[in-house]
């Protein structure tokens, strides 16, 4: 047998017959202290006498100090036991029985027993051991002294003072510091300080009507609460910026009869621990005070998302999937992920949150510190009894305490960034309701423009408010008021003053594309890039049903040369195969229209047209099934299985060739039917990129009304129908042709807008 | 083996133990003390007497002094911080103390006192040596009434408390020679004067004088701290 093996465990002391051994030093330890004090002692009354000798001094200590020779004899006697325990077992066995007999006995009392009969037992010995000291100070006899202490303690009561001072003053200035510190962030609207009403949010009207309903609650609560339910205490609001979240909190103030507190985004971002925690409660204290005065408040907390995640300082990144991790069957139009059965909509969406998990930038927390805790905790904590009368008297008097009133408190909070808020913020009896304040509707856009245009003066129609709402799908409050301001600012530029449908065309033009940067171009190259546009529009016009042109320009913005600008006429959720084919047709108009009208030649302007086609055309044929083949190129590739040939049974093999054919192939289909409208439209997109050159920039009317040959709104297009001057821009197309070739300026002049009467 | 190895470790143990009891019991009793200590450390005065001889303590002393005299007396007494006296007689108390008759047996006394107002600006080594019989005037202005004395030692002594000056002499009175050894020091700050007296019968100290100028010399005056 090994050493390992024939080891045997350590015995447990319970087993033993015997004492476990003491080491020397625990068997002499007490006796070398009490020794230690004894020389103490005697060096002690050597030095208080100078005339006392060595051997004197042990006699008068052994004599004066007799409890240090008890001590000793009692620990002596303490180590014999423990001797005898070690070594005989039958005395070490009455003692255990004898100890557990005691703590049998012990037990018989409850533990709350035992533990009130220790504390007494302690509070005895410690009085007594304080009289036997104090005994010795005032050389009385114990009792006495412990008498006399309260004299002492009465004298020293200045003294005590002074230090009590001394400590308030330190405390003092730290609590000044930190209520200096918990100021501010925080202001009080009452009724009657804010003249917003609902009737000054425009657009938002679904959101509206739900916060009225809010706010009907809060009015009158008794109207919920009678029949067993609560005031919703929370409503988040959400969206993209501008979209009148703000606005809408401005006019729950001003349309509500409560008190409206608002909350500073950065209220809560400070310097030291504790002072975030210190202002929630008093904020909360604050809207304590205000809901029982007024019988409710609203609490408006802007950029909620400032509050932080607690989840992010840990980790740097954002612990909840946000929106773009959705995948698209949710997000998609007609909802794919509502017929599917719980199970499969939840595989899918785990899925998501397994690829997409890693998305999302780091955002700092800007609470922290518990700031966000001290919030939810104050939003729905414990429904604790407050007040010192309330708690403290009442309890004393043997009375209840009373439970708190019902603090009616609306926490209304916004965000742009709903994906930083903490989960445990969102969640019922918190945030009971969330609305997404989305871009306006078109209705919506329709009153904000008269609402803004009805404050300053201008000439624009019923129809002509319509158009403008119809062609800014994605204005929001606050750009449709820079609109018509700047609409203003041009039409007092021009002397006037009032507003006119081409300032407004102007300031959107402005606004979206920026100002123009100046730059001339060549002559050869302005015609190349507006007849690289004009094939745009021109397809655009011709083929493309859903997207209305916005606006064709060639006008050197800071990356692009010219441009052609779409929007969708109407608000529309679903998108079908022929549309994504119309938008694959004007982006490859480009290429076709230059590869016709330059002899083969094209320029590296097409790229970015031939990005977005490709991709279209890619998620065509993997994602949308508008391809030949049926499964999900996303879900292939998440499950590595690879991409699929092309349909059964389809008779071309070099339809089920690899993606990137078929992408391609489809692309190439595209581009010869491409070849062909513009072949039809040579002459109107000859004439649209005349009308570019001579006009730089063009309203999607005006480009309608080129290529029709009709009255546009500012561009008169009938010239454009006049045979000869056709005749003419063709030759002028076919000099710059030349020039382009060549690389000279073109022998023939831009021709100028025939005047001559349509034909 | 094994159980040989524990005894023989309990064994060493129990030697330890015994060893550690034999010295702490050496140590707690050695007897008696040799000395008895008079002592006022509040004073920073000590001094040491033969342990048979008894004490006349301050409280009686005290007493004797506020009854036996007059009202000034008990003024002045205000003005003694620590008084005490030895004598290996258990018969002398405080009477015979302050009664200044010589005795059979050794006497030692001892008082701390604050000057007087009167004495501030007065105090020499004279004024110390006159503390208890106006020596100077026996020596500088004898008269008929001057008694037979014998001035046997006068040396400055100078302590950390202070300075002064030991006189030790005899003189005739009733027709009983006395002896007295006494050390008279007034302390740093001129505030207080430390007397120190150890006398008896001529006869008495002779043949006690080694005892006596044991107990004179001991007589140490370190002054308030």
């Amino acid at each position: 047998m090994s050493s390992v093996e024939s080891q045997v465990s350590r015995q447990r002391d319970s087993d033993r017959k015997t004492r476990v051994h003491l080491s020397l030093y625990d068997r002499t330890k007490f006796i070398l202290l009490f020794s230690i004090v004894y020389l103490v002692l005697v060096w002690a009354a050597l030095a208080d006498n100078p005339l006392l000798s060595v051997g004197d001094s042990f006699n008068e200590i052994t004599r004066t100090r007799s409890w240090l020779l008890i001590l000793v004899a009692i620990e002596i006697l303490r180590q014999m036991h423990f001797l005898v325990s070690e070594l005989a077992a039958p005395y070490h066995g009455i003692w255990q029985k004898y100890f557990h007999a005691v703590d049998y006995a012990l037990h018989l009392f409850s533990d709350w027993t035992r533990y009130r009969l220790s504390r007494v037992i302690r509070s005895i010995l410690f009085i007594c051991l304080l009289a036997v000291v104090l005994g010795a100070i005032y050389k009385e006899t114990p009792v006495r002294a412990l008498f006399l202490a309260p004299s002492a303690l009465w004298k020293t009561l200045p003294m005590l003072g002074q230090l009590l001072f001394g400590v308030f003053f330190v405390v003092i200035q730290f609590a000044a510091m930190f209520w200096f510190l918990s100021r501010g962030g925080v202001d009080t609207y009452f009724p009657d300080d804010i003249r917003t009403r609902f009737t000054d949010v425009w657009g938002q009207d679904h959101v509206l009507n739900r916060i009225r309903e809010n706010l009907l609650f809060l009015e009158k609560p008794e109207e919920i609460e009678k029949h067993g339910g609560y005031v919703p205490g929370g409503i988040l609001l959400w969206g993209p910026p501008g979209t009148g979240k703000t606005l809408m909190a401005e006019s729950m103030a001003g349309e509500t009869g409560k008190p409206f507190v608002f909350v500073d985004p950065g209220a809560f971002t400070n310097m030291f621990f504790g002072v975030g925690v210190l202002k929630v409660k008093s904020l909360f204290r604050k809207l304590r005070k205000l809901a029982l005065r007024y019988g409710g408040v609203v609490v408006f907390f802007d950029e909620a998302d400032s509050l932080g995640n607690r989840g992010m300082s840990s980790s740097g990144g954002q612990q909840r999937a946000d929106q773009s991790t959705v995948p698209a069957v949710f997000g998609s139009a007609c909802h794919g992920g509502s017929y599917l059965s719980p199970t499969t909509a939840s595989i899918l969406l785990r899925e998501s949150f397994v690829v997409g998990g890693a998305a999302g930038g780091g955002m700092g927390g800007g609470g922290g510190m518990g700031t966000l805790q001290a919030l939810l905790t104050e939003l729905s904590g414990l429904k604790k009894p407050r007040g010192f009368f309330n708690r403290i008297v009442r309890r004393t008097l043997g009375m209840r305490p009373k439970s708190p009133p019902k603090y009616r408190i609306l926490v209304v909070m916004a965000t742009n960034m709903p994906e930083a808020l903490d989960e445990a913020l969102l969640r019922p009896g918190r945030i009971d309701r969330m609305y997404r304040v989305g871009y306006p509707s078109k209705a919506g856009r329709v009153r904000t423009y008269e609402g803004y245009l009805a404050k300053v003066s201008h000439s624009l129609s019923p129809d002509e408010i319509d158009k403008l709402a119809t062609i800014t799908p994605y204005a929001t409050g606050a750009t449709i008021k820079d609109t018509i301001n700047e609409a203003l600012i041009t039409a007092i530029r021009n002397g006037r003053t009032s507003i006119t449908w081409p300032d407004v065309v102007k300031a959107k033009q402005l606004k979206e594309l920026g100002p123009p940067e100046d730059v001339e171009y060549i002559e050869r190259e302005r015609h190349a890039v507006a007849v690289h546009e004009a094939c745009h529009a021109v397809m655009a016009h011709r083929v493309r049903q859903h997207m209305a042109i916005d606006l064709a320009t060639i006008e050197k913005g800071s990356d692009y040369l010219g441009m052609v600008a779409s929007i969708p006429p109407d608000d529309q959720f679903t998108r079908w195969r022929t549309e994504y084919e119309s938008d694959i047709l004007v982006s490859l108009a480009s290429l076709a229209g230059e590869r016709m009208f330059f002899g083969g030649d094209n320029s590296s302007g097409v790229s970015g047209d031939l990005e977005s086609a490709t991709t279209i055309a890619s998620l065509m044929e993997g994602h949308w099934g508008m391809g030949s083949t049926i499964s999900s190129h996303a879900t292939n590739r998440r499950f590595e299985i690879g991409s699929p040939g092309g349909a059964k049974g389809d008779s071309s093999k070099e339809l089920r060739g690899a993606l990137g054919n078929r992408i391609e192939d489809h692309l190439a289909e595209l581009l010869k039917k491409a070849e062909k409208v513009l072949k039809e439209n040579r002459s109107q997109v000859l004439a649209l990129a005349h009308a570019l050159e001579t006009y730089k920039t063009l309203s999607g009317e005006d480009v309608a009304a080129v290529i029709e040959g009709i009255q546009g709104s500012i561009v008169d297009g009938r010239p454009y129908k006049n045979r000869a001057f056709l005749a003419n821009i063709e030759r002028y197309h076919k000099a710059a042709l030349v020039a382009h070739r060549e690389h000279r300026t073109p022998d023939v002049v831009i021709p100028p807008i025939s005047t001559q009467p349509v034909r | 083996m094994r159980s040989q190895t524990s005894w023989a470790n309990s064994l060493m143990r129990a030697r330890y133990l015994s060893l550690v009891m034999a010295v702490s019991v050496i140590l707690t009793s050695c007897g008696s003390p040799t000395h008895k200590y008079g002592a006022s450390k509040s004073e920073g005065v000590y001094f040491t007497v033969p342990v048979n001889w008894h004490e006349i303590t301050m409280q009686s002393l005290n007493s004797y002094e506020a009854k036996s005299t007059g009202v000034s007396a008990v003024e002045k007494l205000a003005y003694v911080k620590w008084q005490e006296a030895y004598s290996p007689d258990g018969k002398i108390g405080a009477k015979e103390t302050f009664s200044l008759l010589p005795t059979n047996s050794p006497l030692a006394f001892v008082r701390v006192r604050e000057l007087y107002p009167d004495e501030i600006n007065a105090v020499s080594y004279n004024t110390l040596r006159d503390i208890v019989q106006p020596l100077t005037d026996w020596v500088n202005n004898p008269t008929a009434k001057t008694p037979v004395y014998n001035i046997i030692d006068d040396h400055e002594i100078v302590q950390k408390g202070g300075r002064g000056v030991r006189t030790i002499y005899n003189f005739v009175e009733s027709g009983r020679s006395q002896t007295i050894d006494q050390s008279v020091l007034m302390s740093a700050d001129h505030a207080k004067i430390y007397v120190f007296v150890v006398r008896c019968t001529s006869i008495c100290y002779n043949k006690n004088i080694k005892e006596i100028s044991r107990i004179a010399d001991s007589f140490m005056v370190r002054g308030t701290k």
